[in-house]
C-alpha cells in the first residue's frame, strides 16, 4: 500500500490518468481491509452480543483515529467493549477509573524526585495516559481540572509537564464512558472537552433474545478469551487505507451543508434548529464526519464515501456538538431528534430536482 | 455508452426539465397577463382591438427569459452525477469515477443500457400542458369575449359639428333646388356653413356655435315655410277668387285687394320659368299681370275662370313640391320643418299616433276642431268702446268730533273689500273683539274723563 503525498511538484505538474487512478483504492485493497475489519468485528461481536451497530461505530471511529465517548446505563457492556477491543488489537491498554479526588497528575504522570547517579533530580513518571488505548471510565465523575488534563493528550497526542513535552505512543485512542444517571456529585464534560470526542455513542439496552444468549453463554459474566485479531501495525495500515477512501465533492458538499444547517443563524437551517439550537457544530465536526465516513465506507467495502455513510455516522458525530436551548427540553426536543430532523431536511444534492421531472 | 456520457445525458435531461418547468411558470404567467390584457382591451379600450394581439409576440422573449433562468439554475455536472448515482444506488461509486476514473471499479457499475436508461428522468410534457391548460383556456376565452360597442366612436370629437354642418349644407342644396333661395342669400348661407365647418374641424361645438347652427336652421326653416305659406296663401286666394267668380259673388274691394296681393306674392315667389311651362295663353297672361304689378285680369269671365283654374293647379303643384322639399329637409334641419304646416313640428318618433310624443294639434286619429274660429275678414273681432274709468277717492276726512266713544262698525263701512262681497263677516274679527270687563272700565274712564279738549271720535 503506497500513499501518494501531495508535494509541490505534484501541485504544479498535471497528474496523468494513471496517476489519478492509482489514488483510488484497488478492489483487492478494499477486500483485504474489509476482511481484517470483519475479523475485528467478529471478535467484538463475540464479547458484546447484539450490539453490532455499536461496535461498528466504535471501529469506524478508531479507524478515523478518533476518540469515543460511550454513554449508557451501568452494565450494558461499555467497559467490556473497550477491554475486548484492546485484547483484539493487541495494543497497550490502560484503564483509569475517574473519581472526584482524581488529580491530573494521576492521569498524565508526575515528576518525582529521584536519586540518579548520586544526585537528586526530578524524573518524569508517565501516567496511564501513555498507552495506545485508554479507557476513561465514568469520566464525568472527575473534576473539570482532571478532565481538562486529557485535552492536550487527545488533540495533540502529547502531554506537557513542567514545561517538558512528552509525546504519547501512536496510535492513541481514548474511549471514555459516562453514566447518564446518578448525576449528583458529577461534573458534566464542558463543551470544549466534548468536542474532542469524535463520537458520542449512546449504548442502549439489548433485546430479550440477546439477553437470553448472554445468560446462556456467559458464566458469572466472564467474557470469552480473545486472541489478537489485528496487530497495531495492521490496524495502522487500515487507518491509512481509510484515509485514501475517496470523498466525492458532492458528498463533501453534503457534509458542509449538513454541518452549516446545525447553526441556528444559518439561512439553510430548518426552523426547529433556529428555534431550539443555541450553538451548532464546529468545523472539527465536519472533519470528523468526513473522516469517519471514510472509515464507514471502507467497512462497507467501498473505495469511496457515499451519502449513506454520512447519514450513518452523522448522529454520533453531531449529537454532543449540538447545544440546545432550554426551550428544547420543555418541548421534548433532544439532540438526537433534532439531528434526525436535520438529516430529513437537508437534501443530499444541493439543487432540488425539477418539479417537471419528479415522478 | 460510457458512464460519462450517461451523466451528460442525465444533465441535458435535467436542463431540459428545468427549462420546461421555468417555461411553464413564465408562460402561465404570461398567458394570464395576456388574457387579462385582451379582456381589458375588449371591455375598456375596444379601439385597440385587434392590435393588442401583437402582444402575443412577447411569448418568444418570455420563453427566452425562461431559458436564461433555467440556465442559471441548471445543475452542475457534479450534481448530475450525484443524482444519477443515487438513482442507480451506486453508493457514490459513480460520483467517484466521474472525478477519478478507474477501470478496476468501472465494471462495478451497471452494465446494461436499459438500467441506465431507466434511471434517466422522464420528461413529462403532459404535466407542462396541464399546467398551461388553464392560462391558455383563459387567454383563448378572453379572445372570444365579444367586443364592447365602441362608444368612443360615437362621441368622437367634432363629429357632431361636422355632421351638423353637412346637414346644413344639404338643406341649403335642397332649398336651392326648390328655387326658394335667392343667389345672394344662398351665397351668404354657404359662407356661414363653410365658416362653421372650418371652426368645427379643430374645435368642438360650443354653445355659441350651437346657437349659430340653430339660427341657420331656423333661417332655412323660415325661408321654406315662408315660401310654403306664400304658395298656400296664393292657392287659397286663387281658390277664393275662382269661387267668387263662379258664384258671381262680388268681393269687397279690401278683400279683393288682399286676395290679389296674395296671388301676386305667390306668383313672384314662383321659380323662374314656372309660368312659361304652364298653359300657353294663361302663362302669357300671368307674366303680363306680373309685369304690371297688379292681378287685374280683364278677360272675359270664362277666360278668367280658366286662368284661375290653371293658376290654382300651378300653385298646387308648387305646394306639393315644397311639401316634398320639406320632407327631405326634415332630417337636415333636425325635424324643424317636419310636418305639413306652420308650427306643426313633430318629435323624432312622432308618427301621428297617440302616445308617440312630438308636438301636434292633438291626437293623430282625432278630428281637429278649433271651435268658432275667426274668418279671414276678422268679422268676429269688432271694436267695443269701454266706459271711461275713474279714481276712487279715499274717505279720510274728519266728519265730526264726539265726546264719547264712537260706535263704529268697520265691517259695515268696508264695502269695497272684494272678499266682503262673498263673505260679509270678513274682517270683523278684530273690530268685533269684546273687551274684557276689567279693560272696559279703563277705556270708558278714559273717554268719560270730562276732558273736552281731547279729540273725539266721530259718531256714526
Amino acid at each position: 500500500m503506497s500513499k501518494v503525498e501531495s508535494t509541490g511538484v505534484a501541485d504544479i505538474v498535471p497528474m496523468t490518468e494513471m496517476d489519478r487512478s492509482s489514488l483510488l483504492l484497488s478492489p483487492e485493497e478494499v477486500d483485504e481491509a474489509r476482511q481484517g475489519l470483519e475479523k475485528l468485528l467478529d471478535g467484538l461481536g463475540s464479547v458484546i452480543l447484539g450490539q453490532r451497530s455499536l461496535i461498528e461505530l466504535v471501529v469506524v471511529c478508531l479507524m478515523a483515529r478518533g476518540h469515543v465517548l460511550l454513554e449508557g446505563l451501568p452494565g450494558l457492556g461499555k467497559t467490556e467493549l473497550v477491554k475486548a477491543l484492546s485484547s483484539l488489537l493487541g495494543m497497550q491498554f490502560r484503564r483509569i477509573q475517574f473519581t472526584p479526588d482524581l488529580l491530573p497528575s494521576d492521569i498524565i504522570g508526575a515528576p518525582i524526585l529521584e536519586e540518579v547517579h548520586g544526585s537528586r533530580r526530578l524524573v518524569f513518571h508517565p501516567g496511564p495516559v501513555f498507552a495506545n488505548l485508554l479507557l476513561a471510565d465514568e469520566i464525568n465523575r472527575a473534576t473539570p481540572k482532571t478532565q481538562a488534563a486529557l485535552l492536550e493528550a487527545m488533540q495533540e497526542h502529547r502531554v506537557t509537564v513542567l514545561g517538558e513535552t512528552h509525546p504519547l505512543p501512536l496510535p492513541f485512542f481514548v474511549l471514555a464512558t459516562q453514566n447518564p444517571i446518578e448525576l449528583e456529585g458529577t461534573y458534566p464534560l464542558p463543551e470544549a472537552q466534548l468536542d474532542r470526542f469524535t463520537f458520542k455513542i449512546d449504548v442502549e439496552a439489548v433485546s430479550t433474545n440477546t439477553l437470553e444468549r448472554i445468560i446462556s453463554t456467559r458464566h458469572h459474566g466472564r467474557p470469552p478469551e480473545l486472541d489478537v485479531a489485528l496487530s497495531a501495525e495492521e490496524f495502522k495500515q487500515l487507518a491509512d487505507l481509510s484515509e485514501r477512501v475517496h470523498l466525492p465533492s458532492a458528498v463533501a458538499n453534503y457534509i458542509a451543508r449538513l454541518v452549516s444547517a446545525t447553526h441556528p443563524s444559518h439561512a439553510s437551517a430548518p426552523d426547529e434548529v433556529k428555534k431550539y439550537a443555541r450553538f451548532g457544530a464546529s468545523p472539527r465536526a465536519a472533519i470528523a464526519l468526513a473522516e469517519t465516513s471514510r472509515g464507514a465506507a471502507l467497512l462497507a467495502g467501498k473505495p469511496n464515501v457515499g451519502f449513506d455513510e454520512v447519514r450513518k455516522v452523522a448522529p454520533s458525530v453531531l449529537v454532543h456538538r449540538l447545544l440546545l436551548d432550554y426551550s428544547a427540553k420543555l418541548e421534548g426536543w433532544t439532540p438526537s431528534r433534532l439531528i434526525d430532523r436535520l438529516l430529513e431536511f437537508v437534501p443530499e444534492v444541493g439543487r432540488d430536482f425539477p418539479e417537471d421531472l419528479k415522478a | 455508452m460510457s458512464f460519462n456520457q450517461w451523466i451528460d445525458r442525465y444533465l441535458r435531461r435535467l436542463a431540459f426539465g428545468r427549462f420546461l418547468q421555468k417555461a411553464a411558470e413564465w408562460m402561465g404567467g404570461f398567458l394570464f397577463a395576456f388574457g387579462t390584457l385582451v379582456l381589458l382591451v375588449k371591455l375598456m379600450i375596444p379601439a385597440w382591438w385587434p392590435h393588442v394581439l401583437w402582444v402575443g409576440a412577447a411569448a418568444a422573449p418570455v420563453a427566452l427569459v425562461a431559458w436564461l433562468q433555467s440556465r442559471a439554475q441548471c445543475h452542475s455536472r457534479r450534481e448530475s452525477a450525484a443524482l444519477l448515482d443515487k438513482k442507480l444506488d451506486a453508493g457514490g461509486l459513480l460520483m467517484t469515477l466521474s472525478e477519478m476514473p478507474d477501470d478496476r471499479w468501472a465494471d462495478r457499475l451497471p452494465q446494461l443500457d436499459r438500467v441506465w436508461r431507466e434511471s434517466l428522468p422522464k420528461l413529462r410534457p403532459v404535466r407542462v400542458a396541464r399546467y398551461l391548460a388553464l392560462p391558455l383556456v383563459f387567454a383563448v376565452a378572453a379572445g372570444f369575449v365579444p367586443l364592447r360597442k365602441d362608444v368612443a366612436e360615437r362621441v368622437l370629437r367634432n363629429t357632431v359639428g361636422r355632421q351638423t354642418a353637412t346637414q346644413l349644407e344639404e338643406a341649403i342644396k335642397l332649398l336651392d333646388e326648390a328655387k326658394i333661395l335667392e343667389e345672394e342669400e344662398k351665397r351668404e348661407l354657404q359662407e356661414l356653413v363653410e365658416r362653421l365647418q372650418e371652426e368645427t374641424r379643430t374645435s368642438p361645438l360650443t354653445h355659441e356655435k350651437w346657437e349659430t347652427v340653430d339660427a341657420l336652421r331656423e333661417k332655412l326653416q323660415l325661408r321654406l315655410e315662408m315660401a310654403d305659406a306664400t304658395m298656400s296663401k296664393g292657392e287659397a286666394a286663387v281658390a277664393a277668387l275662382a269661387k267668387a267668380g263662379e258664384h258671381q259673388q262680388p268681393l269687397s274691394p279690401e278683400r279683393a285687394a288682399q286676395l290679389e296681393k296674395a296671388v301676386l306674392d305667390a306668383l313672384k315667389k314662383l321659380p323662374p320659368g314656372a309660368l312659361s311651362k304652364s298653359a300657353a295663353q294663361a302663362g302669357k297672361d300671368l307674366e303680363r299681370l306680373l309685369k304690371n304689378g297688379r292681378f287685374d285680369p280683364s278677360q272675359s269671365p270664362a277666360d278668367r275662370q280658366k286662368m284661375l283654374e290653371e293658376l290654382k293647379e300651378l300653385l298646387k303643384k308648387e305646394c306639393d313640391k315644397l311639401s316634398q322639399c320639406r320632407g327631405k329637409c326634415a332630417k337636415c334641419l333636425g325635424g324643424l320643418c317636419e310636418g305639413n304646416g306652420f308650427n306643426n313640428q313633430k318629435g323624432e318618433k312622432a308618427d301621428g299616433k297617440p302616445g308617440r310624443g312630438g308636438v301636434n294639434e292633438g291626437r293623430g286619429d282625432a278630428e281637429m276642431s278649433y271651435g268658432d274660429k275667426a274668418d279671414d275678414k276678422n268679422t268676429k273681432f269688432k271694436d267695443v268702446v269701454l266706459p271711461p274709468g275713474f279714481f276712487d277717492e279715499p274717505k279720510n276726512d274728519i266728519i265730526a268730533t264726539t265726546p264719547q266713544a264712537p260706535d263704529v262698525d268697520p265691517a259695515a263701512d268696508a264695502p269695497r273689500s272684494a272678499r266682503r262681497l262673498s263673505d260679509p263677516a270678513a274682517g270683523k274679527e278684530t273690530w268685533n273683539r269684546k273687551l274684557r270687563p276689567r279693560h272696559r272700565g279703563v277705556v270708558r274712564g278714559y273717554f268719560d274723563s270730562g276732558n273736552n279738549e281731547q279729540p273725539s271720535i266721530p259718531a256714526k
